[in-house]
């Protein structure tokens, strides 16, 4: 059984947050890192202590080179807090994440979205944490303070040790601070949803937008059972195809109909939305309800459709059940309420298995998916983490 | 290392007759004579012919390569098409260069799912050229694209002319199948991306073979833009030029490429081509912007207003492809064309906060004004990277000395105002010494720990990147100075 340490450490400076986890090392003790906790995903060892050290008073803009368009924060500032202060100068960060368990995204700290590579719908058309991590401060399991990357928008020098932070789940070490690189907010956000008879119409509308001269912001694949709570109050059909852009009003509005003109969109209803209904159900695609099982699936995109058909069908089997892919992208994210959450997660596995597709539990503690090649993890772990005091990321 | 003379020959001797069975006599080139066009990249200051020449054709080879090199104690140089620009490939210590070039496979596009799996010797716009037809392209376009590797691509991080909008090369990367020094072969990321758990591949990607091999990229590919907009706008003054740059960014605007040329190498270009540059011009500004039709007018409208408010004295705007690949054609060749004015050249690739571009520019003319050096800028405004050309005779160990001395002030000087010494072309043995500028003991410390869990034996293309404390590379004299 594991020992928690009493009381939490919640430092508020890198080197508070140095301090703590360097005599937390001295002890052997795990350490347990935690943010809004939201995706707690890192394993420990059971026969060991764990001390828990929150990052959420290290809270702080560092600095905002507003000319620059980067800004320096610290690990626990949260998404919302960090988006509202980039706003009064008409900057934000592109991304949406989503929050397991029904709890709201924006209340997520940046050093644990970072950690474990949450990114939402706005992933496709607006990149990735490489693309907006310039640089980082973290800890390592001495407790030794660490600087990578940089300031700047391109840089080559060195090993760049933040990439690493990205996904680790703050295995390899805990993220203190972090350079990201800012956007003008966009004038305008349109969307159109198409209401498909069919998962494999939806597919070929999805690979005729992808292959088109739009350029979307997202796209957004829900399954009808999921849709019948939408927001806007519309109604669903077996496959909705949410496409997205971010810009100009006409340039948006251009896209859109450009779209909708589409041969193979020609005999699917199809409804726009403008901007704050735009912008209001892309967020609710990212709000996954409290469930027994939760789940992210990585596939390709082609495979969405065939999966989402799939898993919609085993989840009908097994109760109430919530499914939303980034098509584009590849990412499917679900939940399921259910009295046999491990049955459900045996067969949703075999099904990522037969498929060649990885599988990451979000909600409920269940394995995920073997990792295809764990001996550089294990390399690492073994030279920046011997004690294994930070635990390993959700691979077997 | 073990480099006794005569033991350490009897290893080499064992080394080429294990690596001549493995690959064949064509497979390996051990002839000093030949040897020589080996002996450095695109920075040619530091020369340094390496043992041997070894030209896999798979994986499998290179797996094999690196456990013979393993066994008998001897570097493991990795190399594309040499077209570095800091002496990564340079031998400062006894080693083998294992060349990609003929590992040249595209072996799987996917157009559906955008996506392509490419050996590491294959060329860069051999890819895009290759998927054309479908729209796509593999978005990282480094000048020396007609020439450069994916592989070396990936490990020195490049860059090029359209990263302001796509982004550099590990934006662009899926996975790569590597090989480390101990011959395994591992497989980060894939068509999938990366997902949860460390991001090894992006990692691997900017290391310059210090940490392992890479054999095969799965590459992200992304449509090519359906329209575009290029313009000129010309500027009698460095600053002005330099102002609009930062005027641009700060008004969150992302052209897909922004170049400044300065007074100098417009002529040096405009004799070369022959543009209709005009010749007595301080500066240019070559802008491009892209994407769905609709819109595209109004950016350029834009980004004009700006540059007319920044005093620039013409703006020629257009769509004509014709006129545009010749623009990005001078521009990509605006290196080369350095060649009819100077028997040489050394460019630096400091990356700095865009804000402060008017006031390096101004340093590094004073730099190099107070050097006696003549100097051009050519480089990518929109992205802070500056590329200062710095012109010399390799023949005059004096211009030598001033160039490498004036080089070295620039880089200070952009680390000072919160750069980087190196935007896309790596560290190599170039920037060693400025690394402890950069990064404290502590930082580098974790560079080398990473470098140490992967790399047993120090095999992997040592003594780059990394500073080692007691180590001093003389760049003119690379393999004097590295204890043995």
């Amino acid at each position: 059984m594991t020992e928690i340490a009493a009381q939490p450490k919640r430092p508020t400076t890198p080197d508070e947050l140095s301090a703590a986890i360097a005599a937390a090392a001295q002890t052997g003790t795990q350490i347990h890192l935690t943010g809004s906790n939201s995706l707690p995903l890192t394993r420990f060892d059971a026969v060991r202590p764990v001390q828990t050290i929150s990052t959420l008073r290290m809270n702080k803009l560092l600095e905002h080179a507003i000319a620059d368009m980067t800004v320096t924060v610290q690990a626990g500032i949260t998404l919302e807090s960090l988006q509202k202060q980039l706003a009064w100068h008409n900057q934000w960060l592109p991304i949406d994440p989503p929050a397991p368990g029904g709890r709201s995204p924006g209340h997520r700290t940046i050093a644990g979205l970072i950690a474990t590579n949450s990114l939402g719908p706005l992933r496709f058309g607006c990149g990735d944490y490489r693309l907006l991590v310039l640089g980082m401060r973290w800890v390592d399991s001495a407790g030794t303070l660490i600087r990578a990357g940089g300031r700047t928008v391109k840089n080559s020098a060195g090993y760049q040790t933040n990439r690493l932070m990205i996904g680790a789940c703050g295995s390899l070490g805990a993220i203190a601070e972090v350079t990201l690189r800012t956007y003008a907010r966009p004038a305008d956000e349109q969307c159109v949803l198409f209401f498909c008879d069919s998962y494999p119409q939806a597919e070929t509308l999805l690979a005729a937008t992808l292959q088109s001269a739009t350029v979307p912001a997202y796209v957004e694949m829900i399954g009808g059972r999921s849709f019948r709570a939408n927001p806007l109050q519309l109604p669903a059909s077996p496959a909705i195809l949410v496409i997205g852009f971010l810009g100009r009003p006409e340039v948006c509005t251009a896209q859109v109909q450009a779209v909708r003109n589409l041969n193979e969109a020609r005999n699917i209803e199809a409804i726009s939305q403008t901007a704050a209904q735009a912008g209001r159900l892309r967020l609710w695609l990212t709000t996954e309800p409290a469930a027994d099982v939760g789940f992210r699936i990585h596939a390709l995109s082609s495979q969405v459709c065939p999966l989402m058909e799939q898993v919609e069908a085993l989840a009908a089997k097994t109760g109430e059940s919530w499914l939303v892919a980034e098509a584009a992208a590849g990412i499917i994210r679900g939940s399921v309420k259910t009295s046999d959450a491990s049955n459900f997660w045996t067969q949703l596995r075999e099904i990522a298995r037969a498929r060649d597709v990885t599988i990451l539990a979000t909600q409920g503690n269940f394995p995920g998916t073997p990792a295809r090649d764990d001996d550089l993890l294990r390399r690492l772990k073994t030279e920046l983490d011997p004690q294994n005091c930070f635990g390993l990321p959700p691979v077997n | 290392m073990n480099a006794t003379a005569e033991p350490f020959a009897t290893e080499v001797q064992q080394a080429f007759a294990q690596l001549r069975t493995l690959l064949g006599p064509g497979g390996i080139i051990a002839d000093p004579d030949e040897l020589v066009v080996y002996e450095c990249d695109g920075f040619t200051i530091p020369r340094a012919r390496p043992l041997a020449v070894v030209f896999p054709t798979h994986t499998q080879h290179v797996s094999e390569i690196l456990k013979i090199l393993s066994r008998h104690h001897l570097a493991v140089l990795p190399r594309g098409s040499g077209t570095g620009l800091c002496g990564g490939i340079v031998a400062v210590t006894p080693g083998v260069q294992v060349s990609t070039a003929r590992m040249k496979t595209i072996h799987q596009i996917d157009v559906r799912n955008r996506w392509a799996l490419v050996d590491a010797g294959v060329l860069n716009l051999r890819l895009s050229d290759a998927i054309a037809d479908a729209q796509l392209h593999f978005a990282p376009d480094p000048s020396s694209q007609r020439a450069s590797t994916i592989g070396g691509n990936v490990a020195t991080n490049a860059g090029g002319l359209h990263t302001l909008k796509y982004g550099v090369t590990v934006n662009h990367i899926l996975g790569v199948e590597v090989v480390l020094a101990d011959g395994s072969i591992h497989v980060l990321g894939g068509p999938h991306g990366h997902d949860i758990g460390p991001d090894f591949t992006g990692l691997i990607c900017g290391t310059e073979g210090t940490l392992a091999l890479i054999t095969r990229v799965w590459c992200r590919l992304i449509p090519k833009p359906r329209a575009f907009r290029t313009a000129l706008a010309i500027f009698d003054s460095t600053q002005h030029c330099c102002q609009t740059v930062a005027d641009l960014i700060a008004a969150g605007i992302i052209p897909a490429a922004l170049e400044m040329m300065d007074g100098a190498m417009i002529r040096i270009v405009e004799d070369a081509f022959h543009l209709g540059f005009p010749r007595s011009a301080q500066a240019l500004l070559l802008i491009e912007v892209d994407g769905p039709e609709i819109g595209l007018e109004e950016d350029m409208n834009h980004i004009e207003q700006l540059a007319r408010k920044n005093n620039a004295t013409d703006i020629q705007r257009g769509s004509d492809p014709a006129r545009r690949d010749a623009l990005w054609s001078a521009r990509r060749r605006a290196f080369a064309a350095i060649g009819r004015v100077s028997p040489s050249y050394c460019t630096q690739d400091a990356c700095i906060p865009r804000s402060k571009l008017p006031m390096v520019i101004a340093k590094i003319a004073e730099i190099c004004t107070r050097h006696h050096l003549q100097i051009t800028n050519v480089f990518h405004a929109g992205d802070g990277n500056v590329h200062p050309v710095l012109m010399y005779d390799e023949n005059d160990p004096a211009a030598v000395q001033r160039t490498l001395e004036a080089s070295g002030e620039i880089l200070r000087f952009c680390i000072s105002v919160g750069g980087t010494v190196t935007g896309e072309h790596g560290v190599g043995i170039e920037k060693l010494p400025y690394m402890r500028d950069m990064f404290s003991p502590d930082d580098l410390h974790a560079m080398h720990r990473i470098r140490r869990a992967l790399v047993t034996d120090d095999q992997m293309n040592p003594f780059k990147v990394l500073p080692r404390d007691g180590v001093t590379i003389d760049l003119e004299h690379p393999q004097r100075h590295v204890p043995q």
